[in-house]
C-alpha cells in the first residue's frame, strides 16, 4: 500500500471517530450549561479567558463537572491553557487564564465541557433509600446501563443485579469558543520629511491610541559619519520636541551629496506592556542655490549727476566735470541660505573677500569713475535730455566693458576667496575643490 | 610683495584643487544626473546680456536705471560636441551644432551657488529646458566696441538652464575622457 493511500486511510478514521464523539457530545451533553469568554484589559494589558460547565439540571451528590479551556494564537501557538474538574459533586466547574496580551494578535479561547454521574444511595442502612434521578434532560442512560429511566433502587450489596454503587458515567463533551484580538497601542508620529541644514523643526507624536503613554524618548541614526551627524532634540523626553536640522556628509567626501537623511526614532514605553518604537525618515539639505553675492560697485550720481553746461559757441550740451557721480560699493547680499545654517559663516567669509578685492584688491581698479570721464567728456548734444540719454549709454556700454575684464580675473578672485573660505568649517560643499 | 605671494599661492592651490575635483563619487553625479533632462559637453564660445528692453533706454518712467534693473542674465551659445543623456535643441551652423544655455548671472562674480561659464572653456553642463515665463519679452544684447548695441529678441523657450547650481556646469581641466567616463556610469 501506498503511503499516501495508508495516510488517506489513517485520516478518514480519524475522521469518523472525530465526527462520532462530536455526535456523543450533543446526546448526552444536552443539558449541560456552557459559557466561554475571552477579554482584555487595555490598562493593565492582560488577556484574561474563563470558562465554566454548569449541569442545568443538578442532582447535588450525583454529578460531576469537568471545564477544559485553551487559549491559541492566531500564529497557532498555545498561549495559556488548564482544566478544573468538580469532585465535589457541585455539577459546576470553572477556571480562569490569564496572560499578558501582544499586540495584533488574535487569542482564540476554547473550553470543553464535559459531565458525569456518580450515582449512589444517600442512605447507608438497610434497606436503602430509593433514589431517584430525574432524566427530564438525561433520557438515554440506558445505553450507559441504567434501565429505569424514572427512578433508581439501589438494592442491597448481597443482591447482584444492580451495585451500590455504579461507574462513573461520561454523559458526554460539548466545546464552545470566544475570540478576541488585542489592539495594542498605535502610536502616529509627525516628522517632516525634509528641512534644510539650519532649519528648526518639530517632531511629534501626534496620537497613542489604545495604550497610556508613560514616557518618550526621542533617537536618530546615524550617530556617525562625516560632518558630526546630530539631532539636538530640544526635549528628548517629551511627546513634542524640536531640533536645528544638522546636514550631515554622505559619503564623506569634500564634494558629496547635498541630501543627508535621517532616521528619527521615538520609543514610547507604556506601564504593563511592551514599549513601541516609531521610525521616519528625516532628509537635511544644503540648498544647491544657496551663495553669496557682491555685484559690481554702482556708477551713481545721488542727488544729481555730472556737471553739464551749456556751450553757447558750440551751441552745444557737454560735460564739464564728473560732478556728484560715484563709485558705490555693492554690498554682500546672501542668497537663500538661512544665517542659521552651519554654512553661512563660511559662505559669507567667501563674499567678504570678493567685497575686498571691490575696494583693494584685483577688481579695485574697475569700475572707477576716472576711467569712463574721458569717454564721456566728449559727449554733447544741442538737447539736453539728448545728452542726458548718451552719458546714460556711455555709462551702461563702459560698464559692461568692464565687467568682462572682471571675467577675465575670475579665476583668480575665486582662487583668493577659497583660500579664505575653505578652511572654514564644514569643509564640505562650497570647497574650492569641489567640480564647477 | 606678500600680497602678491599670497594671490599666486592661493591662485595654485585653486588650480590644483580643481584639477583633483574632477574624480567624484558614483553619488555626486547620480544627484546631477537624476536632476537633469540633458547632459552634454560644449565649448563656450560667445556670450550676450539677456535686458529687460524697458530698461536699456533713459525715459521718464525709467529715470535713472541700474545694472539690476537693466539686465535678467546672460545667454551662452556653446558648442556641443557630445550629448550624454536625453536630447537638446541645437541650431546647426555649417557642421557644427549650438545650442543656447541661460545663466541668471546679471554680474560680478558669480555667487558660490551660482554656475558660471566662461568664453573658450569646455564643460560636461547638466541641463533642464527653460520654461521661465518671466523671460518672455526680454532681448538679448550683443556689445560691440564703438557700435550701437545690437538687439534681439530672447527665445527663452529654445534655451536651456543649468541644475543644481555651480554643480551644473562642470569645467573640463585634465582627464576628460575620465570625467565623462565617470559621469556616464552614474546614468
Amino acid at each position: 500500500m501506498k503511503s499516501s493511500t495508508l495516510f488517506r486511510l489513517v485520516f478518514a478514521i480519524a475522521f469518523l471517530c472525530l465526527s462520532i464523539t462530536s455526535i456523543a457530545a450533543q446526546d448526552y451533553g444536552a443539558g449541560v450549561s456552557s459559557y466561554t469568554s475571552i477579554d482584555y484589559d487595555e490598562e493593565t494589558n492582560t488577556v484574561t479567558a474563563y470558562s465554566e460547565t454548569e449541569l442545568d439540571y443538578s442532582m447535588v451528590g450525583s454529578y460531576q463537572a469537568y471545564v477544559g479551556l485553551t487559549v491559541t494564537k492566531s500564529s497557532g501557538g498555545i498561549a495559556a491553557s488548564g482544566s478544573m474538574r468538580d469532585y465535589r459533586t457541585s455539577g459546576f466547574a470553572s477556571i480562569e487564564l490569564n496572560f499578558a496580551g501582544e499586540s495584533g494578535v488574535t487569542y482564540t479561547a476554547v473550553g470543553s465541557h464535559r459531565t458525569y454521574l456518580d450515582l449512589w444511595d444517600y442512605s447507608a442502612t438497610y434497606p436503602y433509600d430509593p433514589f431517584y434521578f430525574d432524566d427530564w434532560n438525561f433520557s438515554n442512560f440506558e445505553s450507559l446501563g441504567i434501565n429505569e429511566p424514572w427512578h433508581y433502587l439501589f438494592l442491597r450489596p448481597a443482591q447482584s443485579f444492580f451495585r451500590r454503587r455504579n461507574d462513573i458515567i461520561s454523559l458526554g463533551t460539548t466545546y464552545d469558543s470566544a475570540s478576541i484580538t488585542v489592539t495594542g497601542p498605535t502610536v502616529t508620529i509627525s516628522v517632516p520629511q525634509t528641512a534644510q541644514d539650519g532649519d528648526t523643526v518639530e517632531f511629534r507624536v501626534v496620537s497613542v491610541q489604545n495604550g497610556t503613554p508613560t514616557g518618550y524618548q526621542w533617537s536618530f541614526e546615524p550617530t556617525s559619519g562625516g560632518n558630526n551627524p546630530q539631532v539636538n532634540f530640544s526635549n528628548p523626553t517629551a511627546a513634542t520636541t524640536t531640533a536645528k536640522a544638522h546636514w550631515f556628509a554622505k559619503p564623506d567626501t569634500p564634494c558629496t551629496s547635498l541630501n543627508s537623511t535621517y532616521t528619527i526614532k521615538v520609543k514610547v514605553t507604556f506601564q504593563n506592556r511592551s514599549p513601541i518604537t516609531k521610525k521616519a525618515p528625516f532628509t537635511v539639505s544644503v540648498g544647491s542655490n544657496w551663495g553669496g553675492k557682491v555685484l559690481e560697485p554702482l556708477t551713481l550720481a545721488p542727488g544729481g549727476t555730472l556737471d553739464v553746461a551749456y556751450d553757447s559757441q558750440r551751441e552745444l550740451w557737454v560735460v564739464t566735470g564728473r560732478g556728484r557721480l560715484q563709485r558705490v560699493p555693492s554690498p554682500i547680499v546672501m542668497r537663500e541660505i538661512p544665517e542659521t545654517s552651519q554654512f553661512y559663516n563660511k559662505v559669507y567669509r567667501h563674499e567678504e573677500v570678493h567685497f575686498e578685492q571691490y575696494a583693494t584688491g584685483i577688481y579695485s581698479n574697475l569700475f572707477q569713475i576716472d576711467n569712463v570721464m574721458p569717454r564721456l567728456f566728449q559727449l554733447s548734444d544741442p538737447n539736453k535730455q539728448v545728452l542726458e540719454q548718451k552719458i546714460f549709454e556711455a555709462v551702461r556700454d563702459w560698464r559692461v566693458e568692464q565687467s568682462q575684464i572682471l571675467d577675465q580675473r575670475y579665476t583668480q578672485a575665486e582662487a583668493e576667496a577659497y583660500a579664505v573660505s575653505d578652511p572654514i568649517a564644514p569643509r564640505y560643499i562650497f570647497q574650492g575643490a569641489c567640480p564647477r | 610683495m606678500l600680497n602678491r605671494a599670497i594671490a599666486v599661492s592661493s591662485f595654485i592651490i585653486f588650480i590644483s584643487f580643481g584639477a583633483l575635483g574632477q574624480s567624484m563619487p558614483k553619488e555626486y553625479w547620480k544627484e546631477l544626473v537624476d536632476h537633469s533632462k540633458v547632459i552634454v559637453v560644449g565649448a563656450v564660445e560667445e556670450n550676450y546680456r539677456v535686458i529687460r528692453p524697458e530698461k536699456f533706454q533713459l525715459s521718464p518712467d525709467n529715470p535713472n536705471p541700474t545694472d539690476k534693473d537693466i539686465y535678467v542674465g546672460r545667454v551662452f551659445r556653446v558648442k556641443i560636441t557630445e550629448t550624454l543623456k536625453g536630447k537638446i535643441k541645437t541650431k546647426k551652423i555649417g557642421e557644427d551644432k549650438y545650442a543656447n544655455i541661460f545663466l541668471y548671472w546679471t554680474g560680478g562674480v558669480p555667487s558660490m551657488g551660482e554656475p558660471a561659464l566662461f568664453k573658450g572653456k569646455e564643460y560636461v553642463i547638466f541641463l533642464e529646458p527653460n520654461n521661465d515665463k518671466e523671460l518672455e519679452g526680454k532681448e538679448t544684447v550683443e556689445f560691440i566696441p564703438n557700435k550701437k548695441p545690437i538687439r534681439k529678441p530672447f527665445d527663452y523657450k529654445s534655451s536651456y538652464v543649468v541644475v543644481n547650481g555651480f554643480r551644473g556646469s562642470v569645467t573640463i581641466k585634465t582627464d576628460k575622457k575620465r570625467l565623462i567616463k565617470e559621469i556616464k556610469r552614474a546614468i
